[in-house]
């Protein structure tokens, strides 16, 4: 028995050192892990123009939950919204006040052009496209059918004329529309990149060319054209990040049409914009203005000369933009309405898909696309039309 | 199982469940305060998003307090704060001159630093970023969060006399100027009783509904003087013709107010009150839900939908760039405002009669025709004007508002000195004059065993301090001639006052009539009710103070009136005086 009773004694023993080595480990572990959660995180900005954030924003959650380190420093990226034209505008001075101290890490702008016209900042493309969307013309069906009565195009053309004309009992005197008073929707040129694509959009129509250069911004005749343009928004302060948007809530009183981003028009077909009785009609400029989102990466030095972009951080980046630019990324962008950086638009994907019925172009050509012009004649033209949009 | 192998299991689990739990916080059903480790942000919101946003920032707080991202429903990710939210509502108006005192002039009293201002509509915020010179507001990526138009809120009989009158639908400021105009007035539409029109609406200088109706009026007056331009800009707004048209249009003012929330129960009482009020489309579904004081309208109010154009106010989250805000309370702001945005706050936003800024929240109940809307509304949208056109249209509203008569009655019978009731009356009328008009006309009558006029009805410019030291040298003695004065006091301001102004008495009395003059009750109404059909009837306010009024005989009074009784005592008099002063 006493055998017995010693043999099961040291069992126990080793049951309870096996135990306690198991908790010692553990709690080694759990420690580690505590404490190297417990440091604060670093936080490396990504400022991505309006129209990607969501998709970027969603990529970033899924990379942040992965826990990722820097060194041994827990990290996260952190996604800003920041308008391309705030960073070159008058050298950015006055709406965005980045600086070596103080800058995101990361900056995908809407298009290409944009980092040209901000050299003050040091970003350096490391991905020429992360995605594409056109602008597109949009319209309710009833509209567009009274303004293409006559067998015209829903095009720059007709509703330039529109435009000039002003109001419906003069642009067709058969319509029923209660507002005289024809109506656009585009943000504010001067204030956004996609307002002041706009005027690019409607520069390369006028001047019948690709390659847009200062003489084309500067005509007389192309700007007294374009006035009465920019003249049909009723109000530009109330139509948001998102214009597709607040027309899908608030229908044709806000805008009978407007010249957006394909992506925040198949991101809101829905509300009124599918409304039966009244749905959207998309039309494709023949001179396509298409973004196409590069992915840049800060690469200035400190005053030390030490450059600030670590190689880790660089990793870090490399690891999300190798995440956006996966098969899979590059479907997630798909079902924010956005085009692959390369290659064809997925039929399936369920935006483009349902789309379609609305006009849009699943193979829209827009590899030739609206070239710009010098920041100068940027810059002079935006002057102009804020003293037009007051 | 032995005791010391269960030990060492239970141990082993509990360490493990220890560890695995990460010191997230336990959940909790009521936040009192932010957790030290959060991001703090205030909003200042419109007066009517209090129906829905103490809800909404308290269930987006303790999602938080729970490890929650409310916008994902995930848990907190590694690195990611809490973001805590605190808010009060005040006037649009207000709240843009206090964050523009606080850029330009800190030390004056009116001082707002929010990390978000939520405006009714975004021209506060286009005014904000003028007035201070500099992007406060980042208007182009500002988001909408809760839908209303600008109506006129009419009744049902009233709206249906107008169309089968004129024949047609479509109706506007035209056709309601039509009405003020025609010789009989409402008589001229089949409607018997009383001619005139009766319309309300707030002070533009602070209201967001009442300077969206404002530069309405001014449009429609443009237009009726030839302008067929798009936008109306300074040269109409200083145009001498446009002013007249738009004094023209406040004719129609039964009188004004500082905040909708009188209108609401004014005209919830019926149509002998208000014809049409300007609000906005909440408003409307809220008294027709018969949310107000008094209960369900005995009509139906419509929405009338101006042919000539109105807003949308869109309630803006406005989130501010200036130096008391940093890039993380902006970044934490902005997930306030997409959690605002999420179907379910959407929904919740909508039972109050907003119509959802997400478009993937279909409209539905309460926008239904029971309720008086008009969903295929509104169809015509006016163009807002540069800011230093809407900054002219406001510093035009002194000139182009309705001018008053107002005779102040005040009781000073010997039961005003209990309580000290005489001396917070004598504050609160001093209080009434000080946002007075200067070009209206104010009188004094007091009242205790004799009716006294004190100070004859003359410009408030040239008779406040008279007025004031009047108010301020009252004594409380004697009995109460509370009908004979009221009746004197009707007649006078009745015999003296123009007829193209809001004749008003406000009254103020604090017990039952224990005259001996032979003036009765009815002597009283009947002398209100003689300016009856008057281009602008003697309105008199009552103002029932401390417990002792004769709330039968004021209501009686107000209600001859087509008024409400308004209570007051020591502590509140103040205020109440104060609301009423904007009327004028």
């Amino acid at each position: 028995m006493q055998h017995e009773y010693g043999k099961r004694g040291e069992s126990m023993r080793r049951t309870t050192l096996v135990l306690i080595i198991f908790l010692l480990v553990v709690g080694l572990v759990v420690g580690l892990t505590r404490l190297v959660r417990s440091q604060p995180s670093v936080e490396l900005h990504v400022a991505v123009h309006p129209v990607m954030l969501d998709w970027v924003s969603d990529a970033v959650a899924t990379f942040n939950a992965t826990n990722p380190l820097l060194g041994t420093q827990p990290m996260r990226f952190v996604v800003e919204s920041v308008e391309d034209i705030d960073v070159w505008l008058d050298g950015g001075a006055a709406a965005r006040d980045w600086t070596i101290e103080s800058h995101p890490v990361v900056w995908i702008p809407a298009w290409s052009t944009s980092v040209n016209y901000a050299s003050r900042q040091p970003y350096q493309i490391i991905q020429s496209s992360l995605a594409r969307t056109p602008l597109v013309w949009g319209g309710f069906q009833s509209r567009v059918a009274a303004l293409t009565a006559d067998g015209d195009a829903f095009d720059w053309a007709r509703v330039a004329s529109a435009a000039e004309q002003g109001n419906w009992s003069a642009i067709n005197p058969s319509t029923g529309f209660s507002n005289n008073n024809l109506t656009l929707a585009f943000n504010r040129p001067t204030q956004t990149t996609s307002g002041m694509a706009v005027l690019l959009s409607g520069a390369a129509a006028f001047s019948d060319t690709f390659d847009l250069v200062g003489d084309d911004l500067t005509l007389a005749d192309y700007r007294q054209w374009i006035t009465p343009v920019l003249e049909s928004v009723p109000n530009y302060n109330t139509l948001g990040s998102s214009p597709a948007q607040s027309l899908a809530t608030r229908g044709a009183s806000l805008g009978e049409m407007a010249l957006l981003p394909e992506a925040d028009w198949l991101r809101n077909l829905r509300g009124r914009l599918s409304n039966a009785d009244d749905p959207l009609v998309l039309s494709y400029p023949a001179y396509p203005f298409v973004f196409d989102f590069p992915m840049t990466l800060w690469s200035g030095a400190l005053p030390n000369g030490v450059t600030y972009t670590s190689e880790q951080v660089r990793t870090a980046v490399g690891r999300l933009a190798s995440a956006l630019m996966s098969p899979s990324g590059q479907l997630t962008a798909q079902s924010y309405g956005l085009r692959p950086a390369l290659g064809a638009v997925d039929p399936a994907s369920p935006l483009f898909a349902a789309g379609v019925a609305y006009g849009a172009q699943i193979d829209a050509d827009l590899f030739t696309y609206v070239r710009a012009p010098a920041l100068n004649d940027m810059q002079r033209l935006l002057t102009w039309t804020g003293g037009i949009i007051r | 199982m032995r005791p010391q192998l269960r030990f060492n299991l239970l141990t082993l689990i509990l360490f493990v469940l220890a560890a695995c739990n990460g010191g997230t916080p336990a959940p909790t059903s009521v936040v009192s305060a932010c957790a030290s480790n959060s991001i703090e942000i205030t909003i200042v919101y419109a007066p009517e998003s209090e129906l829905y946003m103490p809800q909404t920032m308290n269930d987006f707080n303790r999602a938080y307090a729970g490890g929650r991202n409310p916008v994902t429903g995930q848990n907190l990710a590694n690195g990611e704060r809490p973001i805590c939210i605190t808010g009060r509502n005040a006037s649009s108006g207000t709240v843009m001159q206090g964050v523009i005192n606080a850029i330009i002039a800190p030390t004056n009293a009116n001082i707002e630093r929010p990390t978000i201002f939520q405006p009714s509509v975004s021209h506060w915020l286009a005014l904000a970023n003028y007035q201070a010179g500099r992007e406060l507001f980042d208007l182009p990526n500002v988001r909408a969060t809760a839908l209303a138009p600008v109506v006129m809120a009419i009744w049902e009989s009233r709206l249906q006399a107008i169309r089968d009158t004129v024949g047609y639908e479509d109706v506007g400021w035209e056709e309601l100027l039509q009405v003020l105009n025609s010789p009989n007035g409402w008589n001229d539409y089949g409607i018997a009783g009383r001619e005139t029109v009766f319309y309300g609406h707030t002070d533009p200088q602070i209201s967001s509904t009442a300077l969206s109706t404002l530069i309405a009026e001014f449009y429609a007056s443009a237009r009726a003087n030839g302008f067929t331009g798009r936008r109306i800009g300074l040269e109409q707004v200083r145009d001498p013709a446009v002013q007249d048209g738009v004094r023209q249009i406040e004719t129609l003012i039964r009188h004004y107010s500082q905040r909708t929330t009188e209108f609401k129960e004014y005209i919830a009482q019926g149509p002998n009150y208000l014809d049409f009020v300007a609000l906005e489309e909440n408003d409307l579904i809220f008294i027709n839900l018969g949310r107000t004081a008094e209960g369900q309208p005995p009509e139906r109010l419509v929405a009338l939908y101006p042919k000539e154009g109105t807003f949308w106010h869109e309630h803006p989250m406005g989130i501010v760039t200036a130096d008391w805000t940093t890039p993380e309370q902006r970044a934490a702001a902005e997930v306030f405002v997409d959690y605002v945005l999420t179907p379910d706050v959407q929904r919740a936003i909508m039972a109050q009669g907003f119509r959802p800024a997400n478009p993937d929240v279909p409209l539905e109940f309460p926008f239904v025709e029971e309720n008086g809307v008009d969903l295929n509304q509104p169809r015509t949208i006016l163009d807002v004007p540069a800011p230093e056109v809407i900054a002219s249209i406001q510093q035009s509203w002194a000139f182009v508002k309705k001018q008053a008569d107002i005779l102040l009655l005040m009781d000073v019978s010997g039961s005003m000195n209990d309580e000290g009731k005489i001396d917070q009356a004598i504050q609160a009328a001093d209080a009434f004059l000080n946002n007075m008009e200067p070009t209206n006309r104010v009188g004094l009558m007091i009242f205790s065993d004799e009716i006294a006029v004190r100070v004859p009805l003359d410009n408030f410019e040239s008779v406040q301090e008279q007025l004031r030291s009047n108010i301020r040298s009252l004594r409380a003695d004697g009995g109460t001639e509370l009908f004979a004065a009221v009746r004197d006091a009707v007649e006078l301001i009745s015999e003296e006052s123009d007829d193209d102004r809001i004749r008003a008495v406000v009254l103020l009395s604090d017990g039952e009539d224990t005259g001996d003059k032979g003036v009765t009750l009815n002597d009283a109404i009947n002398a209100i009710e003689a300016s009856r059909n008057d281009l602008n009837p003697v309105i008199l306010i009552p103002v029932a103070y401390g417990s002792n009024a004769d709330i039968n005989a004021l209501n009686a009074l107000a209600r001859s009136s087509a008024t409400r009784v308004q209570s007051g005592d020591p502590s509140s008099i103040l205020r109440v005086l104060e609301i009423i002063s904007s009327y004028f």
